[in-house]
């Protein structure tokens, strides 16, 4: 059993240097690996995460693109098992693994999307077809095939980066002609067929969901629980999260069994996994697998319950069996505000203060600066807010997240690449929508 | 330091009304970025030296100030 853990770290993971200081504190000894070329900034988060990590547990640096130089970053710290919360480092944190002797059975191809694809497929698991894309001309290829939309994304992507959303063949034909003129690299994108939903996983929430898996050597029965979303930002972009499941249990059981058989047919056994999921008339599909918790999961679990998620995933990471039992004494969400997808700049902003002060809001993590720069592109990171919202039940949450949402959609201003000011109340509309929803579907309920 | 004037510095940095000396600094918005600032400025204010890893185990006002006091010991 490891003693002594490297983490592989960087600005985006899903556990930050001080998250898993205080985790890991009595667990095994913590050292830090980062990146020698990003550290190299002299601005911005990656210098300042040297600091940190510096700060909270050794921390050696090495060139992520040379495994053989990680590899020595690595013994040097005297670790005997390497883990990151990256999903973009999960591959070269499973080959460590594997030079070390550490790897516990682990199998998964990390960095491969279209890998995990097949591998569903061929288990059962899956019915998505997909295509790696070598040629503009595939697009309206595997449109044909599949039909329209359909999604096209980076193998090795994350938080949504780069993921198009393709709803007809002239957004077929106009992502074509960006690679001929050379606006976008085809290479190492795939084509996936879109997951059709059964609708909302639970009232007022997106269309899917996600799993957080916790093994220490394989299947754990009590090893999982379900995290719902709220509605998605255009084109594919994550808003944030919900917590707990409304979901019955016979409900949440054939989902967190599902995900369990995923990890199964992509050789997962030790660590803690991500697992995203969308209900289809089909059964449950997968959207795609990850090697590390989800981002911003264990913050909400820490407001939900006080308990430490980063501890169960290093105490997995570690080969040791655990119970995953939360108990909540709060309904929480967890808010990415995104820009609309014209947007390219904040022209006007909400003051952090202001923000804190709304109904329903216990804490405010980020507000982008008036100046910023946006892009859909950026996926789930190009949010220009994020914050955390309680409240005793869901309907009371979704309440808050209402107006919270108007709040932020009136007082963030933004232009497009023209300079022209854009105003997209579309999402706005969605969230209201599907709270006015809850609150119908809640009445109904009601004896009368 | 006493633990209302690091409760008033811990709402200062994070811009949050009221914090109390029993809140978590991490809890209401606090980043490792921002704990950073906050040793400098309690070194600053105080002369007591922190270190990163004593805001992240010691996080709200009231656990600080029993680590200051202590180093001053």
């Amino acid at each position: 059993m490891a003693s002594r853990l490297a983490v592989l770290i960087a600005a985006e993971g899903s556990l930050s240097p001080a998250d898993l200081a205080s985790s890991c504190a009595g667990l095994a000894e913590l050292s830090f690996v980062a990146d020698r070329a990003e550290s190299a900034t002299e601005h911005g988060d990656d210098s300042m995460l040297l600091q940190v990590a510096a700060g909270l547990a050794p921390t050696g640096l090495a060139d992520f693109a040379d495994p053989a130089d990680c590899l020595a970053a690595v013994r040097q710290a005297g670790a005997d098992a390497v883990t990151t919360f990256v999903e973009r480092l999960c591959p070269l944190a499973a080959w460590l693994n594997l030079q070390l002797g550490a790897d516990g059975g682990n199998q998964v191809p990390w960095g491969r999307k279209d890998l995990h694809r097949q591998a569903l497929v061929q288990a059962g698991l899956s019915r998505i077809r997909s295509l790696p894309l070598e040629r503009p001309e595939q697009l309206t290829e595997f449109a044909d095939q599949v039909g329209y939309p359909f999604v096209v994304k980076p193998i090795d992507g994350f938080a949504s980066r780069d993921t198009w959303l393709l709803p007809d063949r002239p957004a077929a034909a106009e992502l074509a002609a960006g690679v001929a003129r050379g606006e976008h690299q085809l290479a190492g994108l795939f084509a996936e067929e879109f997951i059709l939903s059964t609708g909302p996983t639970a009232p007022a929430m997106a269309d899917y969901l996600s799993v957080e898996v916790f093994r220490a050597g394989g299947r754990e029965p009590a090893g999982a629980f379900i995290t719902h979303r709220p509605p998605p930002a255009w084109p594919c972009r994550e808003t944030g999260l919900i917590l707990p499941s409304p979901l019955r249990p016979d409900e949440q059981a054939p989902l967190i069994d599902y995900a369990q058989d995923v990890l199964d047919a992509v050789g997962a056994r030790r660590g803690a996994y991500h697992v995203e999921i969308k209900p289809s008339p089909s059964g449950p599909e997968t959207i795609e697998v990850n090697g590390r918790i989800g981002g911003f999961i264990a913050r909400a679990v820490r407001y939900g319950t006080g308990q430490d998620l980063g501890r169960m995933a290093l105490t997995s990471v570690l080969g040791q069996p655990q119970q995953v039992e939360l108990r909540w004494d709060r309904c929480v969400l967890g808010l990415l505000f995104q820009p609309p997808a014209a947007a390219r700049r904040v022209v006007s902003a909400p003051s952090r203060r202001e923000v804190s002060r709304l109904p329903g809001v216990i804490a405010v993590e980020d507000i982008a600066a008036v100046g910023s720069a946006v892009h859909w592109r950026n996926g789930t990171f190009g949010m220009v807010a994020r914050l955390w919202i309680a409240a005793d039940s869901h309907p009371d949450l979704q309440e808050s997240f209402v107006r919270v949402t108007e709040f932020l959609t009136d007082r963030f201003g933004y232009v497009d690449a023209e300079g022209q000011p854009v105003r997209d109340l579309s999402w706005l509309a969605t969230v209201a929508g599907s709270a006015e929803q809850e609150r119908r579907d809640v009445d109904e309920r009601r004896p009368g | 330091m006493n633990p209302a004037d690091i409760a008033e510095l811990f709402g200062q940095l994070i811009e949050v009304d009221d914090f109390e000396v029993e809140d978590n600094f991490f809890d209401l918005g606090g980043t490792s970025v921002l704990a950073l600032q906050v040793v400098l400025e309690i070194e600053k204010r105080s002369g007591c030296t922190l270190s990163l890893i004593d805001v992240v185990h010691h996080p709200t006002p009231d656990e600080l100030a029993a680590v200051i006091a202590a180093k001053a010991v």
